[in-house]
């Protein structure tokens, strides 16, 4: 096995190990927090799958295309309910589906299911960045509001993790697919090689982001 | 093999995305020094918040105090010596006085003024307590317990000594100590269904203690509930001041104990 192999077989792990945590304390997490969860089981179970096929060699891409609308309208709920106290719910939801559909779109009429979805994927990450800003906004504008301040320092890890990997892997995203079709294997490499760095700092932050976040008593939840 | 135009931009994804990546990760430090640096703001603002609202406080208190002296100076002064003139010429009257229902009437008349004096004294006492000194403190405390012990309703016991009294006790903490041991004798006596108040002082490494104990049925006291009674709300005010604290537990199986910490400059 290669070094660059080893690197993206292993920077799996950081995404198995933060579902896992948020599996088993699932039902002492707040409700955003429960919600965001189910990113979490979302992106294991994508990546595992990926990666088995990897492993059988088989085309793995039409997964991201189940991913990319999954991930869209769970990311935007989560972000709906930590800026319910200032931002109207649908907004977020509204916005979500949209974007959602038009992945849907993209798969169905211009870049097909065994493709590299990078247009739906450069998508996300843009919609991503804006609810990252606007978060930040949100804190500087209101940052002392109480309901922001329970949560705050486990978003600020969640946040910034989103904000630093989307914003550096945007590029790669809008290449992507003329990276697989076009260049060589080599330098397919390097580049999945950044987006396994990438991909590790992302989890990273989300392990320390759900790890940080408030524990209650399952009684207390609703 | 690579184009040429390839190798330039394969040459340029890697490095832009990292220069992207030291980018967003700068932009995330710098937010976070900022909101660092604006919760430290807000922190200061709120203090300065505090302190402000203490001073208000402390300036209610002290115009509180005064105008309490002045009205308790002015009944002491204006209404007790006409009441006392109006005594001596009942007294001359009586002298003067021809049958013994006349006198009757007018040793009644005198009996009653005597009445009227002593109270009046006795609120003009409590408006302004003589607080000149440590001792003042001590005075008027005795003179309080003993005022509640006179009813003959309630056995109050007060374990002060003389030698328990810190030379730092200003005349401004003595007033508003003595309010707050009158509030909740007070409170005893209107609520707590109570017959045996104690107290004890004592100061210990510069805190000043006042230990309060009752054998009523207590009650329920919650900081962040607003609906509280003036007398529960004008105690904290006054310990606010003071920068004093208090503990409030619940004794089994009847009564309420308060702790009152009161910090003293060494």
């Amino acid at each position: 096995m290669t070094f660059s192999k080893f690197i993206i077989i292993g920077s799996h792990l950081p995404i198995f190990i933060t579902a896992i945590y948020a599996l088993i304390y699932y039902t002492s997490l707040t409700k955003s927090f429960a919600f965001f969860s189910w990113f979490l089981f979302l992106s294991g179970i994508i990546q595992g799958a990926s990666l088995l096929l990897w492993f059988l060699k088989k085309n793995n891409l039409f997964l991201l295309h189940l991913y990319v609308p999954l991930s869209i309208l769970l990311i935007s709920g989560f972000y709906g309910l930590i800026l319910k106290p200032v931002l109207q719910m649908k907004f977020f939801w509204l916005t979500g589906a949209s974007l959602a559909l038009l992945s849907a779109l993209n798969t169905y009429f211009y870049q097909k299911i065994d493709t590299f979805n990078s247009f739906a994927l450069s998508l996300e990450s843009i919609w991503i960045i804006i609810l990252t800003l606007v978060l930040y906004f949100y804190w500087v504008r209101d940052g002392e509001r109480k309901e922001f301040l329970l949560e705050r320092e486990a978003m600020n890890w969640i946040n910034a993790g989103f904000f630093i990997y989307n914003s550096s892997t945007l590029i790669l995203f809008f290449w992507g697919d003329t990276i697989i079709h076009q260049f060589p294997v080599k330098f397919n490499l390097d580049v999945w090689m950044l987006h396994a760095f990438l991909s590790v700092m992302l989890y990273g932050c989300l392990f320390l982001g759900v790890w940080k976040s408030p524990k209650i008593l399952v009684s207390l939840r609703h | 093999m690579e184009k040429p135009q390839d190798l330039s931009f394969t040459s340029a994804l890697i490095p832009l995305s990292l220069l992207v990546f030291l980018l967003a990760t700068g932009v995330v430090l710098i937010n976070h020094y900022f909101q660092k640096s604006l919760h430290r703001q807000r922190l200061i603002q709120e203090r300065l918040k505090l302190e402000y609202q203490k001073d208000l406080l402390k300036s209610t208190v002290q115009a509180q105090e005064e105008e309490r002296k002045r009205i308790g100076q002015d009944l002491h002064d204006e209404v007790g010596s006409v009441l006392s003139s109006l005594r001596i010429l009942i007294e001359m009257a009586y002298e003067r006085g021809s049958t013994v229902e006349d006198k009757n009437f007018l040793n009644q008349s005198k009996k009653t003024i005597d009445q009227v004096i002593y109270r009046i004294r006795n609120i003009s006492h409590q408006l302004s307590p003589l607080m000149k000194g440590p001792f003042g403190f001590y005075d008027a405390l005795h003179e309080l317990f003993d005022t509640v012990n006179m009813a003959g309703t309630h056995s109050v016991n007060l374990d002060f000594k003389e030698n328990q009294i810190p030379a730092q006790l200003s005349d401004n903490t003595s007033i508003a100590l003595y309010r707050i041991l009158a509030e909740l004798i007070n409170n005893t006596l209107k609520h707590a269904k109570a017959n045996r108040i104690e107290a004890m002082v004592s100061y210990q490494e510069a805190i000043f203690t006042i230990l309060y104990k009752d054998n009523g049925i207590g009650f329920t006291y919650d900081p962040n509930i607003r609906s509280r009674g003036m007398g529960l709300k004008s105690i904290e005010g006054r310990l606010n001041v003071l920068d004093a604290s208090w503990k409030i537990t619940l004794v089994k199986p009847q009564g309420s104990c308060i702790h009152i910490f009161v910090p003293l400059p060494l």
